[in-house]
């Protein structure tokens, strides 16, 4: 008996590559992942369509992410945050992101912003990650956001409470849940 | 937003099955169950063309994952060729192209109905265990919104109790299976329905749990090298089945998880329940060449 297999179009293929990147990034925080397809678009399209809420500051991203349906929201309302972490400036906003309640922990924010990854041994500002998915511990050099952003976070993330967070780099991407706990060396 | 942005040309089947609004959201709710270890994220758990029960919420979780290249397994009670098991490996192949296997060691991912296989899972291993409940809490609390509130508190004094209760009436713990096992120092989950055997392998494993239940629809994760403790008394260590010493009559091997096959003179064989690892050593021992990959028991112990 011949069976017909079905076979991934364009569109399949995109969403699943880059969701194996998104899903290894939150299950080994800290671990660089290789976007097939980077950009932060391909990223929104893998995940957001009508039932999410987003924030984007930077407009050109906003209308290809409101294109999967998903809709603009003030930044405190918003599911998933596209912004920079470079200046420190903007981060009176980020207290108020969801963060999640003890029912639902999940009802959260994921932020997805532009850094420089820089291994080890890189420059920026060294980080040292434990936690689940981290075997032991590990270190990682992160550039382009604002060293202050990282006490914000460890405030901001009362686990299970919190938000989880990825970095790309280009074709790299990193993730941070919140239950990483970092160290900042 | 126009209606021909939101709208596609037809097509017969989806890739997967699951149209694309169906994977996002178990995209979305599988990360959030990776970040919250152990914490069961509600989902909109979809139609499949199995019943619900028969493993719906494992087979969404695949369906979402399988790529053309992947390698997929199908485990039910720890048999690859129970009719729910093949039919499930099938169905996968037919939908996603991807290839189907009965080695532990070549999978990309394994679904598992009750059973996690004796081979040692690696890094880059999925592991997707169908739950039928995920809620631990449910017989010491029947409400749902109650049993929430307990786990937002922490709150699993009353899942002592009936273990207490257990050891005072039988004088040992009588949990079989779904053991409720802490996760990350926060959440306790139910392993879904595994034996007491297989619990330890989930603890500080190298390889990703994905836990989904369709009926139920929640979904929650075990990260790799994660902690996961079953609850056990100070003073009460935690007992696995009494099996060190049992040898598969089929295979001979020795010290791994068997099936008791009761004979007609009342006295039982064994054989071992993850049956592929009992074919490998078939294979062996006929001089096929056959690699057997580490295991989390040896002799019957646990190798930490």
């Amino acid at each position: 008996m011949t069976q017909t297999l079905l076979v991934p179009t364009a569109e399949d293929i995109r969403a699943n590559a880059t969701f194996d990147a998104l899903m290894w990034g939150l299950a080994r925080p800290g671990l660089v992942q290789t976007l097939a397809f980077p950009g932060m678009l391909a990223l929104a399209e893998s995940l957001l369509d009508r039932e999410c809420t987003f924030f984007c500051c930077d407009e050109a991203l906003k209308e290809g992410i409101a294109a999967t349906g998903a809709q603009a929201v003030p930044i405190a309302e918003a599911e998933y945050v596209f912004i920079s972490l470079e200046n420190g400036l903007q981060f009176s906003d980020l207290s108020d992101l969801l963060v999640g309640n003890l029912l639902y922990p999940d009802a959260s924010a994921t932020i997805f912003a532009p850094a420089v990854i820089g291994g080890a041994t890189g420059s920026g500002t060294r980080l040292r990650l434990s936690g689940p998915g981290v075997n032991g511990s590990l270190d990682i050099a992160i550039g382009g956001v604002d060293p202050s952003f990282w006490a914000l976070r460890s405030k901001a993330a009362r686990y299970p409470l919190g938000w989880d967070l990825y970095l790309t780099d280009g074709d790299r991407l990193v993730g941070f849940p919140r239950s990483t706990e970092i160290e900042v060396l | 937003m126009k209606l021909d942005q939101l709208t596609k040309p037809w097509e017969a089947f989806s890739y997967g099955f699951l149209d694309q609004s169906a994977k996002r959201e178990m995209r979305r709710r599988i990360l959030k169950a990776i970040a919250i270890p152990g914490y069961q994220v509600p989902y909109a758990s979809r139609e499949v063309p199995i019943a619900r029960g028969w493993g719906t919420g494992g087979l969404q979780v695949t369906l979402t994952l399988l790529k053309p290249s992947s390698v997929v397994k199908v485990i039910d009670q720890g048999a690859d060729d129970s009719v729910n098991a093949s039919s499930i490996r099938k169905f996968l192949r037919r939908v996603s192209s991807a290839r189907e296997t009965l080695d532990t060691m070549e999978a990309d991912v394994i679904q598992s109905r009750h059973r996690i296989p004796e081979e040692k899972l690696r890094e880059d291993q999925i592991l997707v265990l169908q739950v039928p409940n995920p809620e631990p809490l449910r017989p010491v609390q029947p409400d749902m919104s109650e049993a929430r509130i307990m786990h937002g508190d922490a709150d699993y004094g009353q899942l002592w109790l009936t273990l207490y209760e257990q050891l005072v009436r039988s004088g040992r713990i009588m949990q079989g299976s779904s053991y409720p096992s802490m996760v990350n120092g926060r959440h306790v989950m139910t392993p879904s329905p595994i034996p007491r055997w297989d619990v330890p392998k989930m603890h500080m494993a190298a390889n990703l749990t994905i836990l989904s239940a369709g009926r139920e629809k929640r979904i929650h994760a075990v990260p790799p090298y994660t902690r996961v403790e079953p609850l056990v008394f100070d003073d009460v260590p935690y007992r696995i089945e009494d099996h060190a010493d049992k040898t598969c009559y089929r295979s001979g091997v020795t010290g791994f998880f068997m099936n008791e096959l009761p004979q007609d003179d009342g006295s039982s064989s064994f054989e071992v329940s993850d049956s592929q690892y009992g074919v490998k050593h078939i294979r062996r021992q006929e001089g096929e060449p056959v690699t057997l990959g580490e295991t989390y028991y040896r002799e019957g112990r646990l190798e930490r």
